[in-house]
């Protein structure tokens, strides 16, 4: 069964959060996600979850030259929100990550204007700049990992402190 | 009395059809708004990707780089 076509980029969708443990699989949700890029031929979006609602208030902090903000007013976006390309991750465009927030609601629920395109490009350009500079580790040149190794799961386990052990006490 | 009736029926049937048209409409007119231009109740996700969270999204996709998707 095929799913919808592939969107085209700066569409924002409703995808789900990744799951909380394993990150790896798709959790709750559904939330919007700004469309950054589309390798078809991998059936791959990159794609940028919206911030949440904290997150974009002008108390948190003026706009890094790689986010942008999208007022709810020319989206479709219930509430203003902050888009960070730090935060981009490729997901596989399928009906496991990609759901409707409802009803006859459309996956894709709309696609950024020109203006904000041209914003978005910047955007994304500043921090493409930014990790060639070695910003972060992921994302840059292609991360070297075995297929079993890609398939194994990222589970974070917290460890509890055992305070039965000496030294393990409040310090 | 049977006229009585008729005309109360009359009466109720066109107050009550037009009662229920306008609601009818109304509802309508809700459901009828199409998806695309109304603000949807579609929330920002409840917090930002931790670092770790982005790095082993990034790990499932060996061979895909950030420049790929410009």
């Amino acid at each position: 069964m095929t799913f919808a076509l592939m969107p085209q980029k700066w569409s924002i969708a409703s995808c789900l959060f990744p799951h909380e443990e394993n990150p790896t699989l798709p959790g709750p949700g559904p939330h919007p996600v700004l469309i950054a890029g589309v390798i078809p031929d991998k059936k791959l979006v990159l794609a940028v979850y919206g911030s949440g609602q904290t997150d974009v208030t002008l108390a948190r902090g003026a706009l890094e030259p790689y986010q942008i903000q999208i007022t709810q007013r020319s989206s479709y976006l219930h509430l203003t929100t902050r888009f960070d390309f730090r935060k981009a991750v490729p997901i596989e465009w399928c009906a496991d990550w990609f759901k409707p927030i409802g009803y006859n609601v459309p996956i894709i629920m709309g696609r950024l204007d020109q203006s904000q395109i041209i914003q978005a490009n910047r955007a994304m350009r500043e921090w493409d700049d930014r990790l060639k500079l070695g910003a972060v580790p992921w994302g840059t040149v292609p991360m070297i990992a075995t297929p079993a190794q890609a398939a194994q799961p990222m589970i974070v386990v917290k460890k509890r402190r055992d305070f039965t052990q000496p030294g393990n006490g409040e310090e | 009395m049977a006229k009585e009736m008729q005309m109360t029926t009359l009466g109720l049937m066109t107050h009550g059809a037009h009662a229920v048209g306008e609601r009818f409409m109304n509802d309508m007119q809700i459901s009828m708004v199409p998806a695309a231009s109304a603000p949807l109740n579609v929330k920002p996700a409840p917090r930002d990707l931790t670092d770790v969270e982005v790095q082993s999204m990034w790990a499932k996709h060996p061979g895909v780089s950030f420049s790929d998707f410009l």
